[in-house]
């Protein structure tokens, strides 16, 4: 089976979507994927993206968070 | 004044309105005259009621009559991105799928606008589901920009960019996931404010990535984003994610002036893909804020940084994707063939790999926040890489090669979306084919009044704001 039948398989098992040539290039998926891989190491083991929500809120201006 | 009633900035409009010097039902008639005349040829407006925007006006007239106006936009037409909802009108969203969709609810943003006093005339076109930065729609068609009619306007908030320009209206409501305000207003040379995330509610917009959208105005001056930005931000209940931040008074600080702020210039990153042509209009507005007082400051991103614009990407596509399975699964044909595509890619993101690209943020905000405003208190960058280019050329439909070009458009754009900082998008100048383009001021987390206020700087002493297209 070739990566791209793999995919489309795998596509119509789990996503439910028979994707014809819709998805002929997955590379920006997996591109970016690796790309995740490379910053694994700077994700601290106990984050969530409510961490840089506060940490959003933390950096505004400082008569903001004073009121 | 009638017959020039349209070239009046939003701020010169209410002021009229308010001293009896024009009435709503005047400026609203020379709008839907405009909006009728020219909004075809540049395909900006999905739909349109006359009859029911002039008795909106004379509403507004009788009131203020009585002594009753509501706020600082009363009886001031206003259009806006076809995504806003209004309970009881369609909101088509630029695509096939919602084109009969009536909402039962109506938008924040819209609801804050209402009370200001503004009217709501027309709802405006836009690229299919907001996702795509080039305005072309197959659905609805392509909206054209009206310094020449063949080039791009930008997405996805491209009727809003053209209907502002052309001064079609006074102001527009538009929507920014990767660069979807900030294109229309550099294409079309006008401002928009792309605030900082959670700063305005998102109650009742059409959503696309709810990590990244933002809901901001394009306006023709800086003074006129501040006012209607005034009208929309703040907490809503309606969306648990908006900030509890008190809102500044934007129009107190907008005259400040630009003495001693440090304005921040990128020596990496921003300029690396940019046309010499661009970079040099870009760096050529830097000279007005030191004339005025400012203090240029260089300053080095994160070898990094870049991750953060295909970051923005894979959380776009991935969200997006699950918005929009059940469609993709039942009706794909009635998706535009490019929009089809791209939301089918989110489905093959591991979910592992989505939620370590959210988490990221907050190691990626910091290192940039270090990098950049321990130096400077805003950022001067580009948009754009390039002039616009024509419709016909970034057609990807009929020319898939252009693809590559149109992912590398939101190099500028889409990191700060990814960080969630607010960005102020300024005019600055005109391409050797005549088109505009902008810089963007790029803030701390919800410090917009520091962009008005330096963005406002730079209109007081350059004229590129007063242009507009024949």
């Amino acid at each position: 089976m070739s990566e791209q039948e793999a995919l489309e398989t795998w596509m119509r098992r789990f996503q439910g979507v028979a994707p014809k040539d819709a998805v002929s290039d997955p590379s920006r998926s997996s591109g970016m994927s690796d790309l995740v891989q490379n910053h694994l190491a700077d994700i601290p083991f106990d984050s969530e993206h409510a961490g840089y929500v506060k940490l959003l809120h933390a950096l505004a201006p400082k008569e903001l968070n004073d009121e | 004044m009638s017959s020039h009633i349209h070239q009046l900035s939003l701020t010169e409009v209410a002021d009229a309105i308010a001293t009896g010097k024009l009435s709503s039902e005047e400026v609203t008639a020379a709008a839907l005259d405009r909006l009728q005349a020219i909004g075809p040829g540049l395909n900006a407006v999905q739909d349109m009621d006359p009859d029911a925007a002039l008795a909106d006006a004379r509403q507004a007239d009788k009131a203020q009559a009585r002594g009753d106006r509501r706020g600082p936009l009363h009886g001031v037409p206003l259009a806006h991105k076809d995504m806003f909802y209004r309970a009881g009108r369609v909101s088509g969203c630029g695509s096939k799928i919602r084109a009969d969709f009536i909402p039962d609810h109506t938008s924040r943003a819209l609801t804050g606008l209402d009370a200001a006093g503004a009217l709501d005339i027309a709802r405006l076109n836009m690229v299919e589901f907001a996702l795509g930065v080039t305005g072309h729609n197959e659905i609805t068609g392509h909206v054209r920009n009206p310094w020449n009619t063949e080039y791009i306007t930008g997405g996805s908030s491209s009727g809003s960019g053209a209907a502002v320009a052309a001064r079609l209206v006074y102001g527009a409501l538009g929507s920014d996931t990767g660069g979807s305000i900030r294109f229309p207003c550099c294409c079309n040379g006008v401002v928009g404010m792309k605030p900082t995330w959670s700063r305005v509610s998102r109650y009742g917009a059409m959503p696309l990535s709810k990590s990244l959208d933002t809901i901001g105005p394009l306006t023709r001056t800086v003074r006129d984003n501040a006012l209607m930005f005034q009208a929309i931000a703040g907490q809503d209940a309606n969306d648990p994610t908006s900030s509890p931040l008190p809102v500044p008074d934007y129009l107190a600080t907008l005259s400040d002036g630009v003495r001693g702020l440090r304005i921040g210039v990128p020596e990496n990153y921003f300029y690396e893909p940019v046309s010499p042509e661009i970079a040099a209009l870009v760096r050529a507005s830097l000279a007005v804020f030191t004339d005025a007082g400012a203090e240029l400051v260089t300053v080095t991103l994160p070898d990094d940084f870049g991750d953060t614009n295909f970051l923005t990407s894979l959380i776009t596509a991935t969200e997006g994707a699950a918005l929009h399975q059940d469609w993709l699964q039942t009706r794909f044909e009635d998706y535009g063939q490019q929009t089809g595509a791209r939301f089918m890619t989110g489905l093959t993101t591991p979910a592992t790999r989505y939620i370590q690209a959210r988490n990221l943020r907050a190691p990626m905000l910091a290192a940039f926040n270090e990098a950049v405003f321990e130096k400077a208190d805003v950022l001067h960058a580009p948009v754009m890489i390039s002039a616009p280019p024509s419709i016909g050329e970034s057609d990807t439909a009929a020319n898939p090669g252009f693809m590559n070009a149109i992912t590398a458009m939101g190099h500028c754009t889409r990191p700060v979306n990814y960080l969630g900082l607010p960005a102020l998008t300024v005019p600055c100048g005109f391409t050797d084919g005549g088109l505009p383009t902008a810089f963007q001021l790029i803030g701390r987390p919800f410090d917009e009044a520091t962009l008005f206020r330096a963005g406002e700087a730079y209109q007081h002493d350059t004229d590129w704001h007063t242009k507009s297209p024949n």
